[in-house]
């Protein structure tokens, strides 16, 4: 019989004394972070943000609602508040090449004013340039130019016809030109005496005309020709005009920027291009047509003198600090915009509109590694900006020609900014190692801890943040008695009775869930049993599969012993994940032997529903069964294992103890204590090892026990490397302490068959011969007659083994 | 009130419409097909040079039949609006012959004759100002009756973009001096600024040579002088664009 016994209550929970905290309320803890046990997160961080070296961003890894954003944005904030401002971005007209916009870097807080300035410029102007063209200066060089071209005119006209005159020819206005024809006296000769006249006279007139209308057809085009040069004069008195009247407010705007040397050279370009277009200014401002859905386009194109600021700081501002939730390519590099005219998509660099990384320029930008890589070319798009350094607003329709609309090619924009991804731990390292641009560009990993060490410091800095996020969440005060229960809660949410969870976003909502129930209480502050209620509460909203699961039980439709003796049969124990919250329950473990040539046939696996690992424990039982009980014969046993009434996947090894229990109980035609269940997994050697769910598998067998009564024999075996592990529920601990339910650490095999079976395991000797009688004495002497048998059945008797056999035998 | 309408000079109807509707005038338009066009045109080798082509072409008498009758359909139709609008009474007639000798001998029973020859010329486009230009009403003025009856019509037309030049004909000085006395006079009396100047040759002629350095809106002329040298009146005719009125 095992000398074992059972855990004492005060090892299944560690309790947070409230007289270890400083404090009697969060109300008087002063200001701190909300953020510790993230010493190393931090160092990337400090690390990461100082290094001023291309490639150091920032990967931000750990698991959701350990406090990421929450690290990162407090101390990016305070940081970038530091921090100068960088420079103001523009986009302006290309005067050269117009599809080209330039980008203009200002300092911060100049773009708005430049913009501001150069509407005030196109508003000045559309007054001067106007006033200039209507004053009298202007109209008496216009007439003075136009006289001297009319008298040309009217000259050349008048030559002609006082020549054609002399020769009794008529130079006559037609309805659309002119037209020679012969005299008499001072009107046109009647055609009938024309033709009475000699045909020598008739052919003169006809060669003297014909001579007149080439002079006529030459003069024509010397008058065209004087009008081409007439406009270029009023062209050149245009931009006479426009270049006094635009040259002394570019001037002016030339003092106001004359730090800024591109700012210069694109006012010199405004001021050219002004000189250039002053017909633009001279018409009229109204709209020519109104066509709904359609802009009319500006009869003044003033347009191209606009600003487009596309980035812009205050005075008052540090860096920027930008998170794009919805980081889609255009969100992040930018767009340009187009817009409806006369049926057709157009664009000008007015209609270029910034990204996150335009806005981020000179700061940081947060952004989530999973929403990133979900949005088509955000990914690339990401990387091509930081490994070149800049950003490039390029359509995507227009990169993989899927439509042909006039765009634009903007001046790349210089990037330099701190880019911080969140994500998982499989995010980054499935990115190390498949993309090799990712170790080029985010050299600074900042991993945070899913947990922390609990003791006494910890407790206390762990206390003090969560005050630090009452008072952020502006919650009622919490007593030190919540405090001290959520720190065990943190424990419990951690596995570990020596870690505190950091998952902190599970705890700021149960903060919020008791201080809602405090004040349904009206309490003043918020207590532990306010804590408790909230607690109660949330498992109490997602139960209801386990209430399902358990009822099965209790009603006989899954069969569980609770009472009572059984062969080959034993309780496991499993876990079930729903979200966030796990329970576990009981299940029968079966084990059936006979005759065979050492297969173990795992049931679930043959039908394709045990997991990878599950079958592994089964093979290890295989290893271990041979290794000691069957050292020099071969292992002639066929035994098969199932989880009865289970009939979706199994996975994992910790119920690996309690196959091989069941099996040596088989084996050893040793009934097991059905009161008692099981979970461990085992090695070869048959060392018991640590699992998951401890305390939720505990809490599962318990509640059956309790509700069946509990007899005083209930208790379930766990790893001692557990033990550590163990949170409780109270009233679990309170039926331990009663001496209702015991719960066992177990360190070997043997200590658990002992234990199920009462009857002793057998320690070899010396010569390695166990007593008789014991648990290992029974199964070697089963597993020596099976050899016996089966040698007696000789190799002519031996079935071939199935393909599935051959290949399982392989594994 | 007699219009001469070659070519429906949108400006001479217009200035004849103007005229009429401020002083309550019924209008009659003469629309006149030249008979010199229609001889010439009867030529094998007529031929026309375009004034915005430069090129030749052939001058055909169908064409030009068809042409001036369309003219006085569009003429018809212009009246016919434009006179319904501000309630004015109006008849049009087409004749064939000489368009200045016809003009001056149907606006023998007119009190005022507004005629303008057609617009064929090659224009050098207007100013590019977005303001109209400013232009001149110029009138002869010799302290005739008809003469401050032209001044009246001057007054009629005028807006905001016109200056008003009054001309005096080119007399012994003392008669000069009188014209100006009269002219300043009538000035004073209806509040208006006007430029006198003296013209060095005969009335038209120096018309002409004005016409032809300024930009010119209206010419208004005394019937009388215009009468008296009938070569002049033709060549301000045939040279000028604008409107021409001869007041009685």
């Amino acid at each position: 019989m095992s000398g074992l016994v059972p855990l004492s209550p005060n090892v299944l929970y560690r309790r947070c004394s409230p007289s270890d905290l400083p404090f009697e309320t969060t109300a008087e803890v002063a200001e701190t972070t909300s953020i510790v046990g993230q010493e190393r997160a931090i160092a990337a961080v400090e690390f990461g943000i100082g290094i001023d070296r291309e490639g150091y961003n920032l990967f931000v890894l750990g698991s959701p609602g350990t406090g990421k954003h929450t690290l990162l944005r407090e101390f990016l904030e305070r940081r970038a508040a530091r921090e100068h401002q960088p420079p103001d971005w523009c986009y302006v007209y290309n005067f050269e090449q117009p599809h080209k916009p330039i980008a203009l870097r200002l300092p911060p807080g100049q773009g708005l004013k430049l913009k501001t300035d150069m509407a005030q410029f196109v508003e000045e102007l559309r007054g001067a340039i106007p006033t200039a063209f209507d004053s009298d200066e202007y109209r008496a060089r216009v007439e003075q130019i136009d006289s001297e071209y009319r008298e040309r005119e009217t000259q050349a006209f008048q030559e002609i016809g006082q020549e054609s005159s002399k020769q009794h020819i008529a130079l006559l206005r037609t309805p659309a030109g002119f037209s020679f024809a012969p005299m008499k006296g001072d009107g046109v000769m009647e055609p009938e005496e024309f033709n009475q006249l000699p045909v020598s006279e008739q052919e003169k007139f006809g060669k003297d005309i014909g001579q007149f209308q080439e002079k006529l057809e030459r003069a024509v085009h010397q008058v065209h020709r004087w009008h081409a040069e007439r406009r270029e004069r009023i062209r050149e008195l245009n931009r006479e005009m426009v270049s006094y009247s635009a040259g002394h407010l570019v001037d002016e705007l030339k003092v106001r920027y004359g730090s800024e040397p591109t700012v210069l050279s694109y006012l010199e370009a405004v001021r050219n291009d002004v000189v250039e277009h002053a017909e633009d200014f001279r018409k009229p401002t109204e709209a020519v047509f109104n066509v709904p859905g359609l802009q009319a386009p500006e009869t003044v194109n003033v347009r191209r003198y606009e600003v487009n600021l596309l980035v812009a700081h205050n005075e008052a501002d540090g860096a920027p600090l930008v998170s794009e939730d919805h980081p889609i390519y255009q969100n992040l590099m930018g767009r340009i915009e187009h817009i409806a005219q006369f049926g057709t998509m157009v664009t000008d660099f007015t209609l270029i509109k910034p990204g996150a990384l335009h806005l981020a320029n000179g700061g940081y930008l947060l952004l989530d590694v999973y929403k990133l890589l979900t949005q088509p070319f955000s990914w690339e798009g990401l990387k091509r900006a930081l490994s070149s350094g800049s950003i490039r607003i390029e359509s995507l329709g227009q990169m993989y020609s899927l439509v042909s609309t006039v765009s634009l090619e903007p001046e790349p924009i210089p990037l330099n900014a701190k880019v911080v991804l969140f994500g998982d731990r499989l995010a980054y390292y499935l990115l190390s190692a498949y993309d090799p641009e990712f170790e080029k560009l985010f050299k600074v990993a900042v991993d945070f801890e899913d947990d922390i060490p609990r003791n006494a410091e910890s407790t206390v800095q762990f206390a003090q943040s969560l005050a630090a996020i009452v008072r952020k969440e502006k919650l009622l005060p919490f007593d030190r008695s919540g405090i001290a229960r959520l720190i065990e809660h943190c424990s419990r949410l951690a596995e570990d009775a020596e870690k505190l969870s950091m998952h902190l976003q599970r705890i700021v909502d149960l903060m919020r869930e008791a201080d809602y129930w405090a004040q349904q209480a009206q309490h003043d502050e918020v207590t532990e049993q306010d804590v408790q209620t909230a607690i109660d509460n949330q498992i109490r909203r997602v139960d209801r599969i386990r209430n399902r699961a358990q009822e099965a039980i209790l009603r006989d439709i899954m069969l569980i012993d609770t009472r009572g003796e059984m062969v080959g049969q034993i309780n496991g124990l499993s876990v079930v994940m729903l979200g966030n919250y796990a329970f576990a329950h009981p299940t029968r473990i079966t084990a059936t032997t006979r005759l065979g040539d050492g297969d173990i046939v795992d049931i679930h696996r043959e039908v394709a529903l045990g997991g990878a690992i599950h079958s592994k424990g089964v093979m290890t039982l295989g290893s271990f069964l041979a290794t000691r009980y069957s050292r020099k014969r071969p292992l002639s046993l066929s035994a098969s294992l199932t989880f009865e009434q289970t009939y979706g996947p199994v996975e994992g090894d910790s119920a690996s103890l309690a196959e091989l229990c069941a099996l040596l109980s088989s084996l050893a035609d040793a009934p097991i204590k059905q009161s008692l269940a099981v979970t461990g997994s085992v090695n070869q050697r048959g060392q018991v090892q640590a699992i998951g769910g401890v305390n939720e598998k505990i809490e599962g067998f318990f509640d059956i026990c309790r509700k069946r009564e509990l007899n005083g024999e209930q208790g379930v075996l766990i790893p001692e490397a557990n033990v550590k592990h163990l949170m409780l529920r109270r009233d679990v601990v309170d039926a331990v302490a009663a001496k209702k339910f015991h719960i066992f650490a177990i360190s070997n095999v043997d200590e658990a068959i002992e234990l199920l079976t009462g009857i002793a395991a057998g320690e070899p000797n010396a010569a390695g011969d166990v007593p008789k009688g014991s648990i290992n004495y029974r199964v070697a002497i089963r597993l020596y007659e099976l050899a016996v048998l089966r040698q007696g059945f000789g190799e002519t008797q031996k079935q071939p083994k199935t393909r599935r056999n051959r290949v399982r035998s392989h594994r | 009130m007699a219009l001469e309408s070659a070519a429906a000079n949108a400006r001479v109807l217009d200035t004849a419409l103007n005229l009429a509707g401020k002083w309550g005038g019924d209008l009659r338009a003469l629309l006149v097909e030249d008979v010199d066009l229609m001889r010439l045109a009867a030529f094998p080798f007529a031929r026309e040079v375009g004034v915005a082509t430069a090129i030749s072409r052939p001058l055909q008498s169908s064409v030009l039949e068809r042409t001036f009758r369309a003219e006085a359909a569009r003429l018809q139709q212009i009246l016919g609006r434009a006179a319904a609008t501000r309630n004015i009474a109006w008849k049009l007639d087409v004749r064939r012959g000489r368009p200045l000798e016809e003009a001056v001998a149907s606006g023998q029973g007119a009190d005022v004759l507004v005629m303008g020859s057609s617009t064929t010329s090659i224009s050098i486009g207007a100013l590019t100002s977005a303001k109209p230009p400013r232009e001149e009403v110029v009138a002869l003025f010799d302290s005739s009756e008809s003469a401050f009856r032209g001044l009246d019509a001057a007054l009629a037309l005028l807006n905001t973009h016109h200056d008003l030049t009054l001309l005096v004909p080119n007399e012994p000085s003392e008669v000069r001096a009188g014209h100006r006395e009269q002219a300043r006079s009538w000035m004073s009396q209806h509040g208006v600024a006007a430029q006198i100047a003296g013209l060095e040759n005969s009335a038209l002629q120096g018309l002409l040579a004005i016409t032809q350095r300024r930009r010119i809106a209206t010419i208004i002329v005394p019937f009388e002088s215009a009468r008296l040298d009938v070569a002049a009146l033709r060549r301000l005719y045939m040279e000028t664009t604008c409107p021409i009125i001869l007041v009685k």
